[in-house]
């Protein structure tokens, strides 16, 4: 409870949740892929081969 | 004059994602991105000798990468290519000529911006990711970029839910600082 009640008001806990939805906002825009792990190993594996 | 340390063992985890991201942006296709960034690796492989230091190691194999989707487009606009253009064209009265509008950018259009801008910003948020500690990046990108449950990372990186969101944490609060100083 006393932690909920920190959370609402506090200063620090709003710039960082309004931060935090920005970043997340960015991320969502820019639209990132990644490679999955499986892909990752596939290539090192692949480029170990040629070293 | 002493050759430049190329470090080919970490290329994978240091920067296919990030080579991913930029060729997926020009060829919009997963899959051959996938080979691009392959290729990119192989052939940087085959030139370390030619690796003078002039510039960071990323940017050295995204020059290559940059020279490989070129390769890529060159292939597929060969004569072949072109052949199976004008037997797609479409000549029926009604929409005689679309083909042209549909290959020409629209100058008036703002998705172009847009484009170029979201590419932008995925390369400069791939470039703070790539700034983490190696596992709060994989921490983060596992969960924000992949969507994978809190569960599921737990399980395939053998942490628990506490240790998972201490690392979030820390990997937003540095990305946030590291957008603020790059993209802001």
């Amino acid at each position: 409870m006393q932690l909920n009640v920190y959370l609402l008001f506090s200063k620090e806990c709003a710039e960082f949740s309004s931060k935090n939805k920005k970043l997340t906002s960015l991320c969502e825009r820019a639209g990132l892929d990644t490679l999955s792990e499986d892909d990752k190993d596939d290539m090192k594996k692949k480029l170990k081969k040629h070293l | 004059m002493a050759a430049y340390k190329l470090n080919p063992d970490h290329w994978v985890d240091l920067y296919a994602d990030y080579l991913f991201n930029y060729a997926i942006a020009r060829v919009s296709d997963a899959e051959i991105a996938k080979d691009l960034v392959q290729e990119t690796f192989f052939a940087g492989l085959k030139s370390a000798k030619n690796y003078k230091g002039d510039a960071a190691e990323r940017t050295w194999l995204i020059a290559i990468l940059k020279r490989k989707v070129i390769d890529h487009y060159r292939k597929i606009n060969s004569n072949k290519g072109k052949a199976e253009v004008r037997i797609n064209y479409n000549t029926s009265s009604e929409s005689e000529g679309d083909w042209l509008e549909e290959q020409v950018a629209d100058p008036f259009s703002k998705d172009g911006d847009n484009t170029i801008e979201n590419e932008e910003l995925g390369l400069a948020i791939e470039d703070c990711i790539s700034k983490l500690p190696k596992k709060q990046s994989l921490v983060f990108k596992m969960k924000t970029i992949q969507g994978m449950s809190t569960e599921d990372i737990c399980n395939e990186l053998g942490i628990n839910p506490s240790n998972l969101w201490v690392m979030i944490h820390r990997a937003r609060t540095a990305l946030m600082g590291c957008m603020n100083q790059t993209w802001f």
